[in-house]
């Protein structure tokens, strides 16, 4: 598939996207202030995919190449559109709340993405990177050209608001901490 | 890339977004391959259309040698004629003189030289005729001017002194006879197309799927599986049509029709069971819900059901004669269609296609369809036209609302027969 790709076949092309784009989807929906924001981002970042293919040099995994292409082009998108700007001082946090009616699906893996989007663009942009891509402070903060300071405090406030969060919509019962063994967190 | 040491907190956002999933729109992929590779568009249809409309509309234009009134005739008389009472018959005219002499180079498959030798009589008083006597033409021949003969318009003008006709000059157009086909002014048509139809169906959302005690229905994106449960269905399309000439090859068109559209559909029913369907819209708890689970011990029943429509449309499109003679003609058209849905039953499907309910308030009652089609048409001894030839007709909008998690697309393929008559 990956060599068929490089050589611009189209059924390579079509079967590789169809076999990542959902969970591409999936990772720019976290990033996206909506759905059709995500798919933006979504067709963006294939086609710096196919672009820049056959730079990719087999070293770990496919999926894993294309999420960081994804990444990269979730961030120049906000970026690009000044989606910084509405970070929210923690003194406010308090009064941010979730809105019942933008979070419609029962399923529990969409409702802790709604909770992650929900918060504002500065605080899951780092959490994002942080918590889930594994990026590194130092890393994201050359990747949001903030100082190291910051993306940490940023993340430790978006923790606290994102866990208010979910213990509010009862994902999890009490604020995730060091758990025993055979304890859950999810409530 | 660096990796931080994750947390629990870290670990259990990455556990639970995992496997996050959501599918993109289908048009993404034609976005993301026509950016890749721009040059390499295929018109649309509409583009197609118009560019043929162009190209014989052009080739109206350059076409020096037009006619604009039927019955015309080219007549050349060894008599002198009263152009107000005359009628011209075989015997008064001069039928092969142009031909013998072969000096004069015209376009004689129009001539009314030709149709005139079957005793065809000219009504000057309804009918136009260009007439010349036998002497002009030899004087014009004799004076080196048969390219005036060819070249030059003729108008009949009435000379009282002695009734012959003369020629008037003003411009350089030939007007020849108007060709005897049929396809001059006004038609009407009747037809009626029995055909196969079918749909596509593509995904609009994401499923949100749960019963009612909580459970959820699984996500079954395989085709497979729709097409084992759906199945093709006879159709029917009838209607009239008015025609009018706007050129010597093309037609536009327009009527109403009657469609009725099916296709078939079987699945397993539980009517004890309840199923919400799709989307960001529930189902209404009073509508008639049919459920089908994948347990085989359940008491189950197999139904069959068509899903059905009824539709009036007003089809307006063109037609264009790609060749023929006078009685065989071999014709392709195209319409576009607003319809209106009156009547049926659509039965709709939850995502795994094995669950149905009705919810006529997700149906769209106004719709577009398009039709292609080509035909050959027989002209018999009363003036009557019979056509009969292939038709791809296919729905432009959904069968149902946006809130619906899938788009339905019906296409149907038939044969037209028809029958057409001038007016």
């Amino acid at each position: 598939m990956l060599q068929d790709s490089l050589l611009n076949i189209k059924t390579a092309q079509e079967f590789l996207y169809q076999t990542y784009s959902p969970k591409m989807l999936g990772v720019c929906y976290r990033y996206a202030k909506n759905r059709m924001d995500a798919e933006d981002m979504l067709q963006e970042g294939f086609i710096k995919v196919f672009a820049q293919l056959h730079q990719y040099r087999q070293e770990g995994s496919l999926e894993g190449w294309i999420r960081r292409v994804m990444v990269h082009t979730c961030i120049n998108n906000l970026k690009k559109n000044k989606r910084f700007n509405d970070c929210v001082d923690i003194s406010n946090a308090a009064y941010l709340h979730s809105h019942e009616d933008f979070i419609p699906s029962i399923i529990q893996a969409k409702q802790i993405v709604e909770c992650i989007r929900s918060m504002p663009v500065g605080y899951k942009t780092v959490l994002n990177l942080y918590a889930i891509e594994g990026y590194s402070h130092k890393e994201i903060a050359m990747m949001l050209e903030i100082e190291e300071g910051t993306s940490r405090s940023q993340y430790a406030r978006a923790k606290g608001m994102l866990e208010n969060l979910l213990i509010k919509k009862g994902i999890i019962s009490s604020p995730i901490k060091q758990k025993a063994i055979g304890e859950s967190n999810l409530g | 890339m660096e990796h931080n040491s994750p947390g629990h907190f870290e670990q259990f956002l990455k556990e639970a977004t995992a496997d996050f999933k959501l599918r993109p729109s289908l048009k993404l992929w034609n976005s993301i391959y026509n950016n890749m590779h721009p040059g390499r568009k295929s018109p649309s249809l509409p583009t197609i259309l118009l560019m043929l409309v162009l190209i014989l509309f052009m080739e109206k234009k350059s076409n020096p040698i037009t006619t604009t009134t039927k019955n015309t005739f080219l007549v050349i008389s060894n008599i002198s004629i009263d152009t107000k009472t005359a009628t011209l018959t075989k015997q008064n005219v001069v039928s092969d003189f142009l031909s013998k002499e072969k000096k004069v180079d015209l376009p004689t498959r129009d001539l009314a030289l030709k149709t005139f030798v079957d005793d065809t009589q000219i009504n000057f008083e309804t009918e136009k005729a260009i007439v010349w006597t036998s002497e002009q033409v030899a004087t014009s021949i004799a004076n080196n001017q048969a390219n005036v003969l060819a070249n030059t318009p003729l108008r009949l003008t009435n000379s009282k002194s002695n009734n012959i006709p003369t020629i008037a000059s003003t411009s350089n157009q030939l007007a020849i006879p108007a060709s005897s086909k049929s396809n001059a002014g006004y038609a009407y048509q009747f037809y009626a197309t029995p055909s196969v139809g079918y749909r596509n169906t593509f995904r609009n959302t994401d499923p949100l799927l749960a019963l009612s005690n909580g459970a959820q229905l699984p996500v079954n994106d395989d085709e497979h599986v729709i097409s084992t449960f759906h199945s093709s269905s006879w159709n029917l399309e009838a209607g009239g049509a008015f025609l009018m000439s706007v050129s010597k090859y093309m037609r536009i068109k327009a009527g109403m029709q009657f469609n009725f559209s099916q296709y078939g559909s079987n699945t397993n029913s539980n009517p004890d069971a309840e199923t919400l369907i799709t989307g960001t819209k529930s189902v209404n708890s009073n509508t008639a819900l049919f459920n089908a689970t994948n347990n085989e011990s359940t008491n189950q029943k197999m139904s069959d059901i068509n899903n059905r429509s009824y539709q009036i449309s007003l089809p307006i499109g063109t037609e264009f004669e790609l060749t023929g003679n006078e009685d065989f003609q071999w014709f392709a058209g195209a319409t576009i269609q607003p319809s209106y849905l009156f009547g049926g039953n659509k039965i709709m499907f939850n995502n795994d296609m094995n669950n149905i309910a009705e919810d006529p308030s997700m149906v769209r009652k106004w719709n577009i369809n398009t039709s292609i089609e080509t035909y050959l048409s027989y002209k018999l001894k009363n003036g009557a036209v019979i056509n009969a030839g292939p038709q791809l007709r296919y729905q432009l909008l959904s069968t149902y609302d946006k809130s619906y998690i899938y788009s339905e697309k019906l296409y149907n393929f038939g044969i037209k027969l028809g029958v057409t008559k001038n007016f």
